[in-house]
């Protein structure tokens, strides 16, 4: 076994998506993952139903760590705190700003303590600047963030996207800040404080729109499933079995459509001929190839598609994705005996470094699982003291 | 000697062979954070070049993710090309590709042979669909990756279709993890000594994002949840949503069930305080439409800046739906440094981005401009390879550069 981040000691007080997922991939990647929960654990243990132990949303984000409780509220707590962060390579919170400072165990007091430790932050807005108190949630930095209003139709509101996209691309930024710091310790020596916030790691998103706006000097309208005519054909087509998505890139992707559609009298024909033509006879382009689509599955669409080389893609739900061959096949999809779901889907890490290891699935902890493991053998309490700190409301 | 810059990735460099967004996103970060860059071009340019709008020399993209990097021109169907490639492989700590997966190695210089030539330098291959696999061969844009994905079947109205997310994030979130892959080969490279081939799948980057969607379908007994608009996936909660207000619309969303407490003295309807109808989610979901509108009672008779300061004062997380102008604006990441002003050579007076990756106590890489399509060919192929101008006019006449 050998894995990139292995021998790294991460404090993991990741809660929710965004600190958790830079910390699940940390631990895929062969970390040795610490999960510090409060004691009656993190928020998003709270939104389990009632009679289950956990959910599937945890159970994805919380692989491969260990779960210790602590109350930083408590000042035995925080002298714990003191001794993990001296074993520590990494400290990541996603807390309100301010929220570790004013309990006294914020970067400023942790830096002197262990000059090597990295502490990463993600939150909403940052650690500074004018909106940083701001409160912030995945809605309401989709809506703050301007990404909210490019999507949707022209005639309707405002729509966010189905997924929580700031909280993971938070996430996936406060990795890539850990990993960055790590490197530069290599060779300074010292840890850094890394800080990322979710609305600035959109903001590129948005670079086509922001373009849009540059050229026309207007906020560019909602475009629904289109381009406003950048691309065509371009959009959601039907299928007897739902809608497929086609991008057309190349004026060599509209020959393929053509082809594939037993068409290809059309391939001369100058109203379709370049992006430009298509996009003022959009009608009759989208009824060529509705025709074509309507009569065919996604499946026989998708067998089509390769065998033309056009680029499209069946528009799927969240089980046909679950279930997804290619995914199971490539590994980053398993099949797992979850001890408090049963047998479920967990996703390993997106990162693949060829030559080495992932670390082998183990099932999210329960809230201080690891509590006897990490405070007696790690930090060399006795049995009796972690009973004490249990008794105390300390752990 | 000179002291070495105090950026986190100084005497770095990264031979960039990535078009379009997401692999220039990855680059743009490593640049950003201080690394010698070398952005590798086909003599015409890069694909995304020519989605340039009339009157410009480039789109704007292409002005916000490639700053901070030096353009040199090359072309690999040539022999010596090629060569010269190798040459700069030796050179290297990083080489970062998102051609389709068998590009560069139908071209010669894949992983396998580039390895064997410099064993230390990490590869770096971002793509739809991943290396292998069924499906490595489908084509993948951000548009059929947020189809394929199963986040646009999530994205919309129940009564409506699918919808795309306008913002093509699957891009940017793509290039964010071909980063975190790269950083990470980087780091194992500096125990090891041996450069890996690292991969990122977009479809595999967005899997873990669709968290709640999976719980939702698991929750319900295996039954695929259907779009809902900007409310909670199955309208599981409430109030979560976009409402519209006097002039334009907030997303207000309740995490506690204080916030319902606070929400309601924030719209002087405390007389709904200890009212079994509404005393919590599971009332409130049961009673959606009755809570929706006393939310909006309120909202609709109020401004954005009037909501959003009443929230603040009660402590509900809200936001105003802003659009591109006002993101651009937004003091708030001017005052940090996120955004800037500049003066560039193609677009005049710019707002441009910086990197959302910080490192305090690290300076600031100063930002330069965007550069034309091989604009440092003199420079960096003296640099890396000590070649001549006349050397250069040769490999041109060529084809070669």
């Amino acid at each position: 076994m050998s894995m990139p981040l292995e021998g790294l000691t991460v404090l993991d007080f990741g809660q929710i998506f965004q600190g958790s997922y830079a910390t699940l991939l940390l631990a895929k990647a062969g970390a040795n993952v610490i999960k510090i929960e409060p004691p009656g654990g993190e928020p998003l243990r709270k939104r389990t139903p009632p009679g289950a132990k956990t959910t599937l949303a945890f159970a994805m984000l919380n692989g491969n760590k260990r779960a210790i409780t602590l109350n930083l509220k408590s000042q035995r707590g925080k002298e714990l705190l003191f001794q993990m962060v001296q074993r520590a390579d990494i400290l990541l919170e996603n807390f309100g700003p301010g929220t570790m400072d004013a309990m006294g165990v914020g970067w400023s007091v942790l830096h002197p303590m262990n000059k090597r430790l990295i502490y990463a932050s993600g939150t909403g807005y940052g650690i500074s600047g004018p909106d940083h108190k701001n409160l912030a949630m995945d809605l309401t930095v989709q809506a703050a963030s301007g990404i909210m209003s490019v999507t949707g139709f022209a005639d309707g509101p405002p729509v966010r996207a189905g997924i929580t996209v700031a909280d993971f691309m938070g996430g996936i930024h406060v990795y890539a800040g850990i990993t960055t710091a790590l490197y530069e310790r290599e060779r300074s020596g010292i840890g850094r404080l890394v800080e990322v916030a979710m609305q600035e790691a959109v903001y590129f998103t948005l670079a086509a729109p922001f373009e849009s706006f540059y050229r026309t000097g207007k906020v560019p309208p909602r475009t629904g499933n289109e381009t406003g005519g950048a691309n065509a054909p371009y959009g959601l087509y039907p299928v007897k079995d739902g809608f497929i998505a086609i991008h057309t890139g190349t004026e060599g992707h509209w020959l393929n459509i053509l082809d594939a559609a037993g068409r290809p009298e059309l391939k001369s024909e100058p109203r379709f001929r370049t992006m430009h033509d298509r996009s003022a006879n959009l009608a009759e382009v989208n009824a060529i190839v509705t025709a074509w689509t309507e009569t065919l599955t996604k499946a026989e669409l998708a067998e089509q598609a390769r065998k033309f080389r056009i680029p499209c893609a069946p528009v799927r739900d969240v089980e046909e994705v679950m279930n997804d061959r290619h995914m199971h096949e490539r590994g980053m999809l398993q099949w797992v005996d979850h001890p408090d779901l049963g047998r479920v889907v967990l996703p390993t890490t997106p990162l693949r470094i060829h030559g080495t290891d992932i670390a082998p699935m183990v099932p999210s902890p329960l809230v201080g699982q690891h509590n006897d493991e990490i405070y007696g053998d790690w930090l060399g309490l006795s049995r009796d003291d972690v009973a004490a700190l249990r008794k105390d409301g300390v752990i | 000697m000179t002291a070495r810059p105090n950026y986190p990735l100084a005497g770095f460099t990264i031979l960039d062979l990535t078009q379009f967004y997401q692999g220039p996103y990855a680059t743009l970060m490593l640049a950003k954070a201080g690394a010698n860059v070398i952005k590798i071009e086909p003599p015409g340019g890069e694909s995304l070049r020519a989605m340039r709008p009339p009157g410009h020399e480039n789109p704007l993209p292409i002005v916000m993710l490639n700053a901070n990097k030096r353009s040199i021109t090359l072309n690999l169907k040539t022999e010596e090309g090629r060569e010269l490639l190798k040459k700069m492989v030796l050179k290297a700590d990083a080489l970062v590709e998102n051609y389709a997966p068998g590009v560069m190695d139908r071209l010669g210089v894949g992983f396998d042979v580039l390895h064997k030539i410099n064993p230390k330098m990490v590869y770096a291959s971002a793509s739809g669909f991943g290396l292998s696999g069924p499906d490595r061969d489908n084509l993948a844009m951000d548009f059929t990756i947020q189809a394929a994905s199963g986040v646009m079947s999530l994205t919309g109205y129940p009564d409506g279709p699918p919808t795309r997310t306008g913002a093509p994030y699957v891009d940017i979130l793509g290039g964010a993890h071909l980063y975190a892959a790269l950083m990470t080969g980087l780091l194992e490279r500096e125990r090891t000594g041996i450069g890996r081939l690292v991969e990122v799948a977009m479809v595999e980057a967005v899997y873990t994002c669709l968290a709640t969607g999976l719980d939702q379908y698991m929750r319900a007994g295996k039954k695929i949840p259907g779009r809902s608009g900007n409310a909670f996936a199955n309208y599981n909660r409430a109030p979560y949503n976009v409402y519209p207000c006097a002039d334009g619309y907030v997303a207000i969303i309740l995490v506690t069930e204080n916030q319902w407490q606070n929400l309601l003295r924030a719209m002087g309807r405390e007389d709904l305080k200890d009212d079994p109808r509404f005393i919590n989610n599971t009332a409130r979901v049961e009673r959606f439409k009755e809570t929706e509108d006393i939310v909006l009672g309120w909202t609709m008779a109020h401004t954005r800046a009037e909501i959003f300061a009443a929230t603040s004062k009660y402590r509900i997380p809200c936001a105003p739906v802003r659009d591109i102008e006002e993101v651009m604006n937004d003091p708030h990441m001017h005052e940090r440094g996120m955004l800037e002003v500049r003066n560039h050579y193609d677009y005049g007076e710019v707002i441009l981005p910086n990197s959302p990756l910080r490192f305090h106590g690290t300076d600031k890489v100063p930002t330069t401009d965007s550069p034309r399509v091989g604009e440092h060919n003199e420079a960096v192929y003296d640099e890396l390879l000590g070649l001549t101008p006349a050397d250069l006019k040769r490999l041109h006449e060529a084809g070669a550069i």
